[in-house]
């Protein structure tokens, strides 16, 4: 679901970063108001989680694949608001360290992962948990809410290619950013979402959700006693694990380069040429393009990213939690 | 008491009228604007930063790896840091040194990190010049930098200053360089200590606008380093009259421990690591 540079026009991107400003900045003065300060670092390991998810790409018939993001899990552990700015800055990371988003397209990743995800999710848990109380009916809210809350991600983001060549063509008639219109993007996005990524979600979802009230009751109830160790040995297991998430090796749907592109047959054929700001707009090159490294193998290398990204993130949100604390004890 | 019985007496309002009418007025002083942003931003912050030297000679809880090993590993590490080619290599000692990073304080974190980066913005500064010439791996030094920085950071973090010094004397480092070493750091943060309070009671003392404020800075300045050379004549009187020669001998009692057997692994694990990533093994996996 992260969509690249270049599939998106610039005017397109533009509007959902004027989208996500207003967005962020009230996110974190919700959290500001609303998250003790001594959570504010597991908002980073929220973070970590939903990075080491993203690593694991699930093969979808068809030849693509498509990954799990979490969201759901992080909101209902920490709240939306909370939720939001985790994963925007998972994506910042994903997308400066790693390529795996754009640059100018982070906006629009973000609003789809960060903000409709995790908000979505976490109402119809909501919802579906007041008229449902009780234990199953937890569980069934957590697996509903990470569902649909995933596939309404993957909807907007479907939207948001689809507009594209309707908008944005050049006079041969050739798109010039995602050439797929609505009727391709949105069943070829749902659909790798319906199947595949949305079940991984809703499993992974409430298989954490489930570890982590056991092992660690106190991050979501204030009054319980807070454990971080049983936590950070199954970040550990996930990284160990990630590498599987290469056993998927086609490239998720609408996230090709530009030499894969002219040869995808969404359309039913080849669609044989190259969309021109594809082939000559911006560019940026990562640290990792891919999560790989040069020199060792593929899988090491993404034990190594995903470490790399992990930490990153748990110590971002760590150094932001001692800063809000100090400045709370010296006011 | 026949004085207070008498004011008891008195009608109300008649002791009041005797009071100076300046006095009943109410006093709207407003201090000017002085210019001490320069002092509390520059001096004060910098002799604070110098206190916290102070923090790290006390020592901590007793580690697992001893002071000499951690010693001699990041002296080795920053060795190979410095000879790497490959940005593999790096990248490894990163993912290393963000693991250990994760387990450390936000307030930690912050001090290590913060004079690191500034460390790597400063080499790329100068490195960016080369960037004219074409030069690709332009921020591979700071790089370098950023994590060399870190590494004794978290070293000098991580172990108290008196344990330094013991390991570096059984290294058979010279005495004199020891010495320096030893005495510069417990004296920053000492004369950073006078510094402050002189500083300190120079503020307290200058109610409203000071003009003179600069001018008393000379003068702090020269009475913490007149203090400095009363210290230091101070200290090595004392430390001769402790026996010391000038020599920082160290009983070598090698008793094999089974941690050792860890050290010889650990440190061949980086060799290896570090052979392997340079390519020089290259011939013996195929």
């Amino acid at each position: 679901m992260h969509i690249p540079d270049n599939y998106l026009s610039p005017s397109t991107c533009g509007v959902f970063a004027v989208a996500m400003l207003p967005l962020w900045y009230y996110s974190i003065k919700k959290v500001k108001e609303e998250l003790p300060k001594d959570k504010i670092p597991l908002i980073g390991v929220g973070a970590a989680f939903s990075f080491l998810m993203m690593m694991f790409n699930l093969p979808i018939p068809g030849g693509t694949t498509a990954h799990a993001v979490g969201g759901t899990l992080i909101a209902i552990l920490l709240g939306p608001y909370a939720a939001c700015i985790a994963i925007s800055v998972a994506l910042l990371i994903q997308a400066v360290v790693f390529g795996d988003g754009g640059l100018l397209a982070f906006a629009a990743n973000a609003f789809n992962m960060a903000f409709i995800l995790p908000f979505t999710g976490y109402y119809i848990f909501r919802l579906i948990k007041n008229i449902w109380p009780s234990a199953l009916g937890n569980k069934i809210a957590i697996l509903i809410g990470a569902y649909i809350g995933i596939n309404m991600a993957a909807l907007f983001a479907a939207v948001e290619f689809g507009i594209q060549p309707l908008l944005f063509t050049d006079a041969a008639g050739h798109a010039l950013y995602c050439p797929y219109p609505l009727n391709v993007s949105v069943p070829a996005m749902l659909m790798a979402h319906l199947l595949i990524a949305g079940i991984a979600e809703a499993v992974f979802t409430l298989a954490i959700y489930e570890f982590i009230i056991k092992v660690s009751p106190g991050i979501v109830h204030n009054s319980k006693k807070m454990k971080l160790n049983p936590i950070f040995a199954l970040i550990l297991v996930l990284i160990l694990a990630s590498p599987l998430g290469l056993l998927a090796s086609g490239t998720a749907w609408g996230e090709w380069g530009a030499d894969e592109i002219a040869a995808d047959n969404s359309l039913g054929m080849m669609l044989g040429y190259i969309p021109d700001k594809m082939a000559n707009g911006f560019s940026y090159d990562a640290l990792f393009p891919d999560y790989a490294v040069s020199g060792i193998p593929d899988a090491a290398g993404y034990i190594l990213s995903a470490v790399i990204g992990t930490a990153l993130l748990i110590i971002i949100f760590k150094i932001i939690g001692s800063m809000l604390g100090g400045a709370n004890k010296t006011a | 008491m026949e004085r207070i019985k008498q004011l008891k007496h008195c009608p109300a309002g008649q002791g009041r009228n005797k009071m100076p009418a300046w006095l009943l007025q109410k006093d709207y002083y407003q201090p000017g604007h002085s210019t001490e942003n320069f002092l509390n931003k520059t001096l004060l912050s910098i002799i604070a930063k110098m206190i916290i030297f102070r923090e790290n000679a006390i020592g901590s809880k007793k580690s697992f790896v001893s002071a000499s090993f951690k010693f001699f590993f990041v002296l080795l590490l920053i060795f190979l840091i410095s000879l790497a080619r490959s940005l593999l290599f790096l990248l490894i000692v990163l993912a290393v040194v963000l693991i250990y990073l994760c387990f450390l304080s936000g307030h930690r974190l912050l001090a290590i990190l913060k004079p690191a980066l500034a460390a790597a913005l400063f080499c790329l500064l100068i490195m960016l010049p080369a960037a004219f010439w074409g030069m690709s791996s332009l921020w591979v030094l700071p790089f370098k930098v950023f994590l060399t920085t870190v590494i004794v950071a978290l070293l000098a973090y991580n172990t108290p200053f008196y344990l330094l010094t013991k390991a570096m004397g059984g290294m058979h480092i010279p005495g004199l360089f020891i010495m320096a070493i030893d005495i510069a750091v417990r004296y920053i943060a000492l004369l950073g200590n006078t510094a402050y309070d002189l500083l300190i009671a120079l503020k307290l003392r200058s109610v409203g606008k000071n003009k003179r404020k600069y001018q008393s800075l000379g003068g702090i300045m020269g009475m913490t380093f007149i203090k400095s050379q009363e210290y230091a004549a101070e200290t090595y009187n004392a430390m001769l009259c402790r026996c010391f020669t000038g020599e920082y001998h160290v009983a070598q009692h090698h008793h094999f421990q089974k941690k050792h057997v860890l050290y010889v692994l650990v440190t061949l694990f980086l060799l290896i690591i570090f052979l392997y990533t340079e390519g020089y093994l290259a011939t013996w996996f195929h």
